[in-house]
């Protein structure tokens, strides 16, 4: 078992993505992984209330249900019987969440009869709204998940494309330049664009290529926080793609 | 929801989902990661959009400009027609910023030339190229078809497809390679296949021009390659190809880039057509991923090695492997995991090992020595000789209710739903017709060439004892404890050895006595009896036991798996009933033994000997008690497996479901339901749902088939109908059937939900697809 040690032993392998912090780290109270958990867990909720919603469960149910799971994650009941081959944060969350669906939700809601339910680290009644504007009957519970799960990543990068830019002073580039990230080459104004930006043309072709660079390098980061190991980056981004397609 | 008012992305044309990050169209963010773009590190000029057609056509009099095909990173393609000759050509434009640019021009040109030095059917010829209108242009072979990355992406490849499309690659490759073209951009967007599955090499676009060697030896052999005094168009420091394809040292080392790092993309490629992703840090070999032949994996792994030198040095050597190992198969041997290459030795040493250690595992440890325990106090006790013959006629008694009613009809049975299956599945059912004239008739096929090279195969496992069932077997992604199969294996070889080895003595010390060698008193033939049932015990072990470990029988037609799978269940349907027979003997011999003798054994150890027979006689009868039940389901499965691979149409048991779903007789459509629907709703419940639901809407009049979705292939689907009502309403009606433990299909869950335009219109349109294999 490894032991996260602060600094002057560097350990063989210094994990530094936010899951492989997470699993590393069983068995001992270790404040930055308890940390990285909770970021991990506040960014992923989504997915996983998509996911038992489309199972069947009503609002009301899925919303306990997604609660407890998130509760009972945070206190660490599983992480210790975390397959470490299998360095996926999104399979350990969806193995996770249905043993738990399974086996403990029944129990839970035997006992669970009595008020004073924690706080929820997730807003529900967006959660609901956003589900039911955005599900797609067609799709399995498992291909919802990993669609909710693609669709989160690239809000969380688009996100924090727009942090960067907000703390560098440059809200309104960011406007501009979101429209130029997609479009085709040939398909860009460039001289509005770099009139907009107070550059020119030539300068403004840079910083698009920049912003997509940036786009793509942010993603893999953003993935690779939810890796414990790096090499399975490309595997991981090919399946959401794929489940973004909604194949 | 409607969509009449949802935004569309303005590049996709998609409509945009509520809450899309920022406002993008989610599917083009995501397209924008997976772009394998080739990489030119100087600094690329944003390019100008293609030229329409119309302007491009009065620079080209002689073609008829059809339509813009794609434009890559060097220019333009569009797809035209030469009016003189008539035929469909492929124009390649240079990219018109690039003309300013003297090195691409240059570049250009050398590509031109090169290409125009190779013609072969594998390659993309070139017909033309020259300057026009201040373009300069190629004018190439027009490939109707798909690149493999369109391919790549729509299906994943089959082994065989895959070892077909390598041999044609490699041979393209070796003719650029013979004339001193390397190049060096080999991936799924420059590999084009043809409607009639050829595979052509395009887009030789960054193609580095080595010159032979004075003496007409050509670059690809010999150890010095390089000649560093022609003008490279890469300059020190830039990087050429596209990223995940490039070979190492085309990143680091750039000026020695030779014939191999096209081998490298090669793998890659390979790899990615196996598997169907690019390989990682840590190359994990394709067999693991899939099921392939391991010789593939050296294959695959050897061309993906990081040194040049390590790598295969002509693309002719990996075609020929990959087209022996194509030709030969996989030889489904039965022997345990498969693995590299290890000394027999070791390999028999390691099997051994495994086998004490499955059959020694703690619990069955614990089974062993209360066993014999057992033995030991049985045979103090007074009373041994009066339980000695209850035990055995128990043995009898079970034997013989076995054999008269479980065996004819495990027969019956597979005969009812293999004839159907196959009916259903449109192959010959002339294939299992269940009378003798079929037993006779594959009697006769075993004795012609293919059934005695069977035969053949089969002795040459009787004898190899380092053959083993597999300890650990691997279904529905858990890996179980092979025991039973394992303790058969034991207990026949054991039989097979002692007996046979016995009677062998034997013969061999007569035939040095000089007397009549086959001379074989009764004892010895007995034991050559035993020796027999004990083989047969011993090859359905080992058959039986590697039933579902890799079978390298895997053909074009469909109809041939079936037949080859039929047969091999044929076979081991025939060696159970041999093991039978010759159970029943041992078990009568046995019986008559030691009713005889048992009294008479003076020695404990006599006792104890003749008891621990007895025990081995119980284990076989358990073991082939729960063979039966065993066969039995797999025969099932294997059914099972036929009907949904060849018509992956709605499985009969649900008919009834839906048909009772017609009638309005909800009950019996609770009946047929799984149990787990049984489970969540009582019949009353559903009964009583169902009827108040339908009350105002009447009867159901026609039904019509919407949709049949896998939602996992052979366990679960979800079927759709839309069913129209007396009252004039419809409904799309839906249920989720899965496959049961007990090997039927069975609804699990059923919905309804309101029907819509565009179902009903889907509906109407002709559902004339043939599901596709």
């Amino acid at each position: 078992m490894s032991r996260l040690t602060s600094s002057s032993e560097a350990p063989p392998v210094f994990p530094h993505t936010r899951w492989s912090l997470v699993l590393a780290a069983t068995g001992k109270d270790a404040p930055e992984s308890a940390a990285a958990l909770e970021v991990l867990c506040r960014a992923y909720w989504y997915p996983l209330y998509a996911y038992v919603r489309r199972c069947g469960q009503s609002p009301h149910d899925a919303q306990d249900l997604t609660q407890e799971f998130f509760r009972r994650l945070l206190e660490k009941h599983w992480l210790d019987s975390a397959d470490r081959g299998k360095g996926r944060l999104r399979t350990f969350l969806i193995v996770a969440l249905k043993s738990f669906m399974s086996n403990e939700w029944r129990r839970a809601c035997a006992q669970r009869r009595g008020g004073g339910h924690p706080q929820a680290p997730f807003d529900t009644q967006f959660a609901e709204s956003r589900y039911a504007a955005d599900h797609r009957r067609e799709l399995a519970p498992d291909e919802t998940f990993d669609k909710q799960w693609a669709l989160t990543l690239l809000d969380l990068t688009v996100n924090r494309l727009r942090a960067e830019f907000a703390a560098a002073g440059k809200t309104g580039d960011f406007e501009t330049l979101k429209g130029c990230l997609l479009a085709a080459h040939g398909a860009i104004d460039y001289a509005t664009v770099a009139s907009r930006l107070g550059l020119n043309e030539g300068a403004a072709r840079v910083a698009v290529h920049r912003l997509r660079k940036r786009f793509r390098e942010t993603f893999r980061e953003e993935i690779s926080q939810t890796l414990s190991d790096k090499a399975d980056l490309d595997g991981e981004l090919r399946h959401l793609a794929a489940a973004l397609a909604g194949k | 929801m409607s969509n009449e008012s949802a935004p569309k992305c303005p590049q996709c044309g998609a409509p945009l989902p509520e809450h899309a990050p920022a406002g993008l169209c989610p599917a083009c963010l995501m397209a924008l990661n997976l772009k394998t773009e080739t990489v030119f590190t100087d600094d690329t000029p944003a390019a100008e959009p293609p030229l329409p057609p119309e302007q491009i056509a009065p620079h080209f009099p002689q073609l008829e400009i059809l339509e813009c095909l794609g434009r890559g990173g060097m220019g333009v393609v569009y797809k035209a027609r030469q009016k003189t000759l008539n035929r469909l050509v492929a124009l390649k434009l240079l990219a018109p910023e690039r003309v300013r640019d003297a090195k691409f021009a240059e570049r250009f040109a050398r590509e031109a030339q090169a290409l125009a030095a190779l013609n072969h059917p594998n390659i993309v010829t070139i017909y033309d190229f020259g300057q026009a209108g201040g373009f300069y242009y190629l004018l190439m072979e027009f490939v109707d078809g798909v690149n493999l990355r369109q391919l790549l992406r729509a299906r994943k490849f089959t082994p065989e497809e895959a070892l077909a499309i390598v041999p044609p690659l490699c041979d393209a490759l070796q003719f650029a390679h013979d004339r001193g073209i390397i190049h060096r951009d080999i991936k799924p967007e420059n590999l084009l296949l043809d409607k009639a599955g050829r595979v052509k090499v395009a887009d030789f676009g960054i193609a580095k021009l080595v010159d032979a060697e004075p003496f007409g030896v050509p670059p690809s052999g010999g150890p010095d390659r390089l000649k560093p005094e022609l003008p490279t168009l890469t300059d020190a420091g830039k990087v050429m190809g596209t990223p995940s394809y490039s070979a190492p040292e085309q990143k680091t080392d750039p000026q020695r880039v030779d014939s191999r790092a096209d081998i490298y993309s090669l793998g890659v490629v390979f790899y990615e057509m196996l598997t169907g992703e690019l390989p990682g840090k840590r190359i994990e070999p394709p067999s693991k991923k899939v099921q392939i032949d391991v010789r593939l994996d050296e294959v695959v792994l050897r061309a993906l090695e990081q040194k040049p030198e390590l790598r295969y040095q002509q693309a002719s050597e990996v075609k020929t492997m990959v087209e022996t190992i194509a030709a030969t198969g996989s030889a489904a041997s039965p022997t345990a995991a498969p693995g590299l290459v290890e000394p027999e030795a070791e390999k028999f040493a390691r099997d051994i090992i495994r086998a004490v250690r499955v059959l020694f595992a703690p619990k069955r440890l614990l089974l062993f020595a209360v066993m014999i325990l057992g033995v030991y106090l049985i045979s103090n006790l007074e009373h041994a000789t009066a339980i000695a013959h209850y035990l055995v006629l128990i043995a009898i008694l079970v034997y013989v209710i076995l054999g008269v009613f479980l065996l004819p009809r495990a027969f019956r049975t597979a005969n009812k739903t293999m004839g159907a299956a196959l009916a259903e599945s449109g192959a010959d059912p002339g294939l299992f017709k269940p009378e003798a004239v079929k037993f006779a008739r594959d009697l006769r096929a075993t004795l012609t060439g293919k059934g005695l090279l069977w035969v053949a195969d089969q002795g040459l496992l009787l004898f190899d004892f380092t053959a083993w069932v597999p300890g650990y077997v691997e279904r529905e992604g858990r890996r179980r404890l092979n025991f039973w199969p394992s303790l058969l294996l034991f207990c026949s070889t054991i039989g097979f050895m002692v007996n046979g080895g016995i009677v062998a003595i034997n013969t061999i010390r007569r035939a040095f006595q000089g007397a009549n060698p086959f001379a074989f008193p009764m004892l010895e033939v007995n034991m050559l009896i035993w020796a027999v049932i004990f083989a047969a015990g011993r090859l359905a072990a080992l058959n039986l036991g590697s039933y579902g470990v890799a079978s390298g029988e895997r053909s074009q037609n469909q109809k041939n798996i079936n037949r080859q799978r039929l047969s091999a269940i044929f076979r081991r349907l025939l060696f159970l009933l041999a093991l039978t027979a010759g159970s029943w003997l041992f078990a009568y011999w046995l019986c008559s033994l030691s009713l005889a003798q048992m009294a008479d054994t003076q020695t404990k150890m006599g006792a104890t000997a003749r008891w621990i027979g007895i025990i081995i006689g119980v284990g076989l009868l358990a073991a082939v008690v729960r063979w039966y039940l065993r066969i039995f389901t797999r025969v099932q499965r294997e059914v099972n497996r036929i009907k949904a691979a060849s018509t992956n149409s709605n499985p009969l048991p649900v008919a009834d479901f839906w048909e009772a779903m017609q009638d309005g007789n909800y009950a019996r459509a609770w009946e047929k339901a799984a149990s787990y629907f049984q489970r969540n709703l009582t019949k009353d419940a559903w009964v009583c749902q169902m009827e108040k639901d339908r009350r105002p809407l009447g009867k159901a009049v026609s039904r019509q088939f919407l949709s049949n979705t896998v939602i996992t292939p052979m366990t679960r689907t979800a079927q759709e109908f839309l069913t129209t009502f007396e009252n004039g309403q419809q409904l799309v009606e839906g249920a989720y059937t899965a496959l049961q433990p007990d090997n039927e299909w069975r609804v699990e869950k059923y919905y309804t939900r309101p029907a819509n335009r565009d179902l009903v219109a889907k509906a109407k349109a002709p559902s004339a697809t043939r599901p596709r294999l």
